[in-house]
């Protein structure tokens, strides 16, 4: 849809300025952190751990965002004559760009060399999506509801899942082993092919919900 | 320009009218153009169509006419139709209701006459 | 360009805002939408630009459905009084930018001259702007983009009356120049009597005038002058105290012309025409149905 592509031009700006802020907010906490604790070991890798997890935590708080913004994203796109379908069509490229920037910064935090990683990349890329998609589906649904109460079950529900995914990410970036551990674990379960179905059946599902549910969307009263 | 416009009467009409009072007291001579219906509407803030069937009403009685590519322009002999019009209805627009309040007032027909006898006419 | 509503009906919560509301709109004409508060002319005109979604009745642009369709949707702008429009950081340069990118071909020349007829800065914040000068900018974007139908909803709330001059002034300047569809919905009907052609009147939920002129909608209601005896018996049942100013024995009444036909009126009585508001007000009185 080349539509949608015009639509993304005006919201891109928007998107832009919400990365910046979360990403400026995160280096000022972690900046905080180095000065309250002394300008410790700096080694590369380390480094190198600590930029991308910034990076890919901020892109994730401006994704989230993004749920957030649903109904301002549709009043400008309707005041400027796009429908409801390119809407939907930009926000999914939107989120596409995203995931794939976060999955890609998130593997380069993972620095490894194993032979798995080509499946490593595709699963954690299949899980990514489908928890955006999951959480596109979810905010179309919400944003049928009163502001306050879409508001709240998002919050509440995705903060539960940042400190859950955070806790672990960290977890699993300090402790890769037990990450390789779990892959040969899937692997040797002859899981893999099946993982990717459900993900591609559980995404399609998904992307239906959402744009149902965007084809309802209407203008609220004042 | 001086058009005074109510909001009682036909909007057009009321443009027709004041179109012809131009004409009669010489402010566009014949052959002159007429400001176009751009024009007017743009001075007056008012809807352009409606100024068309005000000249439209005009145009029909052979008082202005449309040159192609050049717009419209006053007739010749449109200052004597005008005129000739305006005389027939002098009685109906101005004598009746001036008889009218004079007879409310009790004003008699000699004191009409000595009144109109006592002007520069 | 032609623009039809077939039978829209639009409920809300189980309870009626539209009933089979059916018009037409033909190009190149100023129409009024006018109609008491509350009556739903926001919401018909939403409802048109599919920001509102009706089961019910169908809007054709050119015999094709507006819903959906991006074709569509880029021939026509509503210009309306919400202003949760935009993310808030943007400057009135970006709305513009914003309104280029969408529609295209916007008349960037003309927005200039007008942000200065306005007295508008545009390197400043759309947000920071008061009530008055964030309509004046609404009103630059839907006379400088290329669109075929604009709706204007309130295109005068807050305008002080020197800003509401410029607009009346600029409208018959850009209708000149480029003639399309103009829909205005106002509440100041003598301010713009004379620049709509054609009046559309909601009430009641259902379209009650269409396709009238401005001179045959001011038509449709007389207004009489006489003794309060004399028109009563003239009315008979369908007078109503209520609508008539009274001095001494003298009452000034304004009724619907139809109320008059076949009716032998006496010479006591007199009738004067009356201008579009009055005539709007007496035809929406609930009183005289």
């Amino acid at each position: 849809m080349k539509k949608s592509i015009e639509l993304l031009k005006c919201t891109c700006r928007n998107r832009i300025r919400q990365i910046l802020i979360s990403t400026s907010i995160f280096i000022i906490f972690i900046t905080l952190g180095y000065i309250i604790n002394g300008f410790k070991s700096t080694n590369i890798k380390l480094l190198i751990n600590g930029i991308t997890c910034i990076i890919s935590f901020a892109l994730i708080m401006a994704l989230i965002y993004g749920y957030f913004t649903q109904y301002k994203d549709y009043r400008i796109a309707m005041q400027l004559g796009f429908s409801r379908k390119t809407l939907w069509w930009s926000k999914f490229i939107e989120l596409t760009i995203l995931t794939a920037l976060i999955t890609i910064i998130g593997i380069i935090n993972l620095h490894v060399g194993y032979r798995g990683i080509l499946i490593l990349t595709s699963m954690i890329v299949c899980m990514n999506f489908s928890i955006t998609i999951t959480f596109f589906a979810l905010s179309s649904f919400l944003v049928l509801f009163p502001r306050w109460l879409g508001k709240t079950v998002m919050m509440t529900i995705l903060s539960f899942i940042i400190y859950f995914i955070t806790y672990e990410t960290i977890n699993i970036t300090y402790q890769y082993p037990k990450l390789v551990h779990f892959i040969q674990k899937v692997l040797s379960l002859n899981m893999y092919f099946s993982f990717y179905a459900v993900c591609i059946i559980w995404i399609t599902l998904m992307l239906i919900i959402s744009y149902r549910f965007m084809n309802l969307i209407q203008i609220r009263r004042n | 320009m001086s058009f005074e416009l109510n909001s009682k009467e036909p909007l057009y009409q009321q443009i027709a009218f004041q179109l012809e009072e131009m004409i009669l007291t010489k402010k566009i001579l014949e052959g002159e153009q007429v400001p176009s219906t751009t024009q007017l509407s743009q001075e007056l803030k008012i809807n352009p169509a409606t100024i068309l069937k005000g000249m439209n009403i005009l145009v029909t009685n052979g008082l202005i006419e449309k040159k192609r590519g050049m717009g419209m322009f006053v007739c010749t002999g449109a200052y004597e139709k005008i005129m000739k019009q305006r005389q027939k209805t002098f009685y109906k627009d101005y004598i009746k209701k001036m008889l009218q309040e004079a007879q409310k007032l009790h004003i008699s027909k000699n004191h009409l006459l000595e009144m109109i006898e006592k002007e520069d006419y | 360009m032609k623009l039809t509503v077939n039978n829209l009906t639009k409920t809300f919560k189980h309870e009626s805002i539209l009933e089979n509301i059916s018009f037409e709109l033909t190009s190149p004409k100023i129409y009024g939408l006018l109609g008491r508060n509350g009556v739903g002319k926001s919401t018909l005109l939403n409802c048109i630009c599919d920001r509102l979604l009706f089961k019910q009745g169908k809007v054709l642009l050119n015999e094709k459905t507006i819903h959906n369709n991006n074709e569509q949707l880029k021939q026509i702008y509503l210009m309306n009084d919400n202003s949760e429009t935009y993310y808030g950081w943007e400057t009135v340069s970006d709305l513009y930018k914003y309104t280029d990118i969408a529609y295209g071909n916007f008349n960037y020349k003309n927005a200039h001259e007008l942000a200065n007829k306005f007295g508008i800065e545009e390197r400043q914040k759309f947000k920071h702007l008061s009530t008055g000068l964030q309509t004046a900018v609404k009103l630059i974007l839907a006379f400088c983009v290329n669109a075929k139908i604009i709706f204007l909803d309130e295109p005068t709330l807050g305008l002080d009356a020197y800003l509401r001059d410029v607009f009346y002034q600029e409208l018959i300047k850009t209708y000149n120049e480029n003639p399309r569809i103009f829909v205005l919905s106002t509440h100041l009907i003598n301010e713009v009597q004379n620049l709509i052609e054609d009046v559309i009147i909601l009430n009641n939920k259902k379209i009650v005038l269409n396709k009238t002129s401005v001179e045959n909608t001011c038509q449709l209601v007389t207004q009489l002058q006489g003794k309060r005896e004399d028109i009563k018996n003239l009315l008979g049942e369908k007078f109503s105290s209520y609508d008539a100013i009274t001095v001494g024995k003298q009452i000034i009444i304004n009724v619907k012309t139809e109320l008059l036909q076949k009716k032998n009126i006496p010479t006591t009585i007199t009738k004067h025409p009356v201008d579009l508001q009055t005539a709007f007000i007496t035809l929406t009185n609930k009183g005289n149905k």
